[in-house]
Formats: structure tokens, C-alpha cells, sequence
């Protein structure tokens, strides 16, 4: 079975204990000959590399987990961002209206010039 | 929907529009358009409601600001490791930055995780706020091409008529315009705040669990190398400017793990606020969940604040 997230974090606070329980070891022990104390802090510094890389792996785990929640919520964003821009529609179609009313008062005057602007607004609203 | 919705407010507004002659324009007909328009507006209100989705919306923008926190503690994970590397030089001649190359590499993909979160909470708000329309604007155009009907030369409507006319298309507009933001808006509390749930829990983890995981490794590195300082022969200048450095380097660490708790409890409380909205997704407007949401807007400001403190 293959390691979980939360595996990954377990295994990383581990070793990062580990090493933490090295330097209070190094700290108690004053009188440690230099060889044993390079050999110690040697797996201190193993055992934070150890620990760092499971976090790395829990934190990849974490995302390869994530894709679909991620990829709901960014189809929800594009719908929401779809509604906005139908909202903007509702201004244009504001403006359609408008020149509309133009063209309606142009045409009851039965004036072509007027009728030919009137239509003009219409088609640049629209547009 | 959408077409039945601009078509039920622009049918409003032109009503007033088709008297057939300039004197129905100006009298009775006028007056029955205008309690058409009326009878309308009440009824559009009384299916849509006008709302104020303000405490939505100031939630929502408050939540965006988390966000420039994030980025800090993301770059700092990539940066703790560099740091840790100056205590613990590493072996086999790797760089510190070959020897980190891998926190560098998962940047990008937790940047995007929370990426996703902000892109909707903007989202949100925009759709909850007003500037989507521009009301004002729009009537405003709306009257003055009312003003300027004329026929034979002669105003249609008087200055009371157009300001009716354009008053209740206001009011229609923004009726019909709330009912739709605010079905949208239940929509997506409704399909995503599950999906909002496992977001926030996933990027606590990486914060509260494997950034200050990272920092503790760095705390550590910095303590090993406090003993080989103590350790050292050389008890000169150097070594008491490195003991000097040991303690900063701790207190930074330590300003940075309460940020790191901040950014926990903020996403704690995008995540209630999410979930008020989804409980409260039929009445969005109501002062209960206004007060919900200010209570958790208030809790998040000194939090912010903090993260802004550390990076």
C-alpha cells in the first residue's frame, strides 16, 4: 500500500525529533572527544535531511491529492466570472434600450434623416 | 433566464414607449404604464428581493488579503532551508541552493492551490458587490435619451414623467439584477464549500504542519551549530558574534511560526465563513449572517496583521 500524506508527515516528525533529541544529547554531553561528536552530529544532520524529505514527499502527495477539489472550485470561479460578464451584458443591453427609445421617437416623427441616425445608435449599441 | 431577465426590465422600460401618439404618450396612457411598471416592480421585488450582499462582499475581499501572507511563507520554506544550510554546510559539495533545489520545486504548485481559493473568494465578491452594474450610469444614460424624445419638435414626457420612468428602471434593474447575482451566489456556496472544507484543511497541513515542521529543522540546525560554537577552542569576538546571530536567528524563527499560526486560524475562518454563507445561502442578505460575517472579518484583521509583521 502505498504511503499516505499523513505517513509522510509521521515519518518527517520522526527524524526531525530525532535530531532535536541529538542536540540535547550534544548539549548535555559537553565532554564527548571530538570523533564521537562529529559522528553523532553527522546523524543529526541525516536525520533533518531524512526529515525535510518526507516533507517534501507529503507536501507532493498533498497536491497530487488536491487536483480534483482544485479543479471544481476553478470550474466554480469561470462560472461565477460567466455570470459577471452576463451582468455586463445587462449594461450593454441598457444601452440598446436607449437607442431604442431613439428610434422609436424617430420613427413616429416619420423624418428619414432622424430614422437613419436613430438606426445608426441602435446598431453601435448592439455592436 | 438570462434573456427572460432583460427582457421582463427592458419590456419595462419601454412601455411608456408605444402610445402611438405624442398626446397618449403624455396622458393616460403614461399613467398606465406607470402603474404597469409599479405593479412589475413589486412583483419582480417580491421574487428577487433587493439585497445587500455588502458583508459578502467585504468578507470575501478581507479573505483575498490572506493571500500576499501565503506567498511570504511559501517563498520563506525555500528560504529556511538556504538559512538551515548556513548552519549545516551541506556534504558532497552541493550548493545550499542544489541542496534546497526541492522546496524551490513545490513552490509553484502550493502557490496555485491558494491561487484557486483567492481567484474564487474574488470571484465571490465581485458577483456580491454592486460594481458589477453601474446603476447610476446606466440610468443616468437611460433618462437622458428619455429627455430627448421628442416628436414634432415637442418633449414626449415632462421632467416628473421621465424621472418616474427612469426611477422605477433603476429600481427594476437593480431588483432583477440581485435576484440573479444572488442565485449564482447560492449555486456556488452550495457546490464548493465542501470542496472550500478540504482546500483550507490541505493548506493548514502545509502551513501549520510542514512549514513550521521546516522551521523547527531550522531551529534545530541553528542549536547544533550554538554547541559547536560552545565547543570550540576559540573563545574570541567571532565566536560571541556567532552566539549573537544564533539568538536572532531564534527570535526570527519565532515570529515566524505565530504568523504561520495566524495564517492557520485565518483559514480556519475563510472556512466557518465559507460555511455560514452555505447555511445562510437563502437569506444572504439577513442581518444575522451580516453579524456572523463582520465577527469573523474583525477576528481576521489582528491576524493579518500579525502575518504582515513577519514577512
Amino acid at each position: 500500500m502505498p504511503l499516505s500524506e499523513n505517513d509522510f508527515r509521521s515519518l518527517a516528525d520522526q527524524f526531525s525529533g530525532l535530531a532535536r533529541s541529538i542536540v540535547i544529547f550534544e548539549g548535555n554531553n559537553p565532554n564527548l572527544n571530538d570523533t564521537d561528536f562529529h559522528a553523532i552530529d553527522r546523524l543529526r544532520m541525516a536525520s533533518l535531511d531524512y526529515s525535510d524529505h518526507f516533507l517534501i514527499a507529503a507536501i507532493q502527495q498533498t497536491l497530487r491529492d488536491l487536483y480534483a477539489p482544485l479543479t471544481q472550485i476553478s470550474e466554480a470561479t469561470t462560472k461565477i466570472n460567466q455570470a459577471l460578464r452576463t451582468l455586463n451584458d445587462i449594461n450593454k443591453a441598457i444601452a440598446i434600450a436607449a437607442a431604442g427609445i431613439q428610434l422609436g421617437a424617430a420613427i413616429m416623427t416619420g423624418q428619414v434623416p432622424a430614422i437613419t441616425q436613430a438606426i445608426k445608435s441602435v446598431i453601435q449599441s448592439v455592436g | 433566464m438570462k434573456v427572460s431577465k432583460r427582457t421582463s426590465w427592458t419590456n419595462a422600460v419601454r412601455q411608456p414607449h408605444y402610445p402611438g401618439s405624442s398626446s397618449r404618450a403624455s396622458g393616460n396612457s403614461f399613467q398606465s404604464s406607470r402603474c404597469f411598471l409599479s405593479i412589475l416592480v413589486i412583483g419582480v421585488l417580491v421574487l428577487s428581493g433587493c439585497l445587500d450582499f455588502g458583508p459578502v462582499k467585504d468578507f470575501a475581499a478581507l479573505s483575498k488579503q490572506v493571500s500576499s501572507g501565503y506567498s511570504g511563507i511559501i517563498d520563506d520554506m525555500y528560504q529556511s532551508c538556504l538559512r538551515s544550510a548556513e548552519f549545516d554546510p551541506p556534504k558532497n559539495g552541493d550548493t545550499p541552493e542544489t541542496h534546497c533545489l526541492e522546496w524551490k520545486e513545490v513552490q509553484p504548485g502550493l502557490l496555485h492551490a491558494e491561487s484557486v481559493l483567492q481567484d474564487y473568494l474574488v470571484a465571490i465578491g465581485k458577483l456580491a458587490g454592486d460594481q458589477s452594474i453601474s446603476y447610476d450610469k446606466n440610468v443616468d444614460s437611460l433618462k437622458k435619451e428619455i429627455d430627448g424624445v421628442k416628436l414634432s419638435g415637442k418633449p414626449v414626457f415632462d421632467s416628473k414623467q421621465v424621472d418616474a420612468i427612469t426611477g422605477l428602471a433603476g429600481f427594476l434593474l437593480k431588483a432583477a439584477t440581485d435576484g440573479y447575482r444572488r442565485r449564482q451566489l447560492e449555486r456556488s456556496f452550495s457546490a464548493q464549500n465542501e470542496n472550500v472544507k478540504t482546500l483550507t484543511a490541505t493548506l493548514k497541513d502545509i502551513v501549520g504542519h510542514d512549514y513550521e515542521k521546516r522551521l523547527e529543522n531550522e531551529e534545530t540546525a541553528i542549536k547544533a551549530f550554538q554547541i559547536r560554537i560552545e565547543r570550540a577552542p576559540d573563545q574570541s569576538l567571532a565566536a560571541e558574534i556567532g552566539r549573537r546571530q544564533v539568538q536572532e536567528h531564534l527570535w526570527d524563527i519565532e515570529k515566524k511560526k505565530k504568523a504561520a499560526e495566524s495564517y492557520v486560524q485565518t483559514l480556519d475562518l475563510i472556512a466557518k465563513g465559507h460555511q455560514q454563507l452555505f447555511e445562510h445561502k437563502k437569506d444572504l442578505g439577513s442581518k444575522e449572517l451580516s453579524k456572523l460575517l463582520w465577527d469573523d472579518a474583525s477576528e481576521m484583521v489582528p491576524l493579518i496583521q500579525n502575518m504582515q509583521k513577519a514577512f
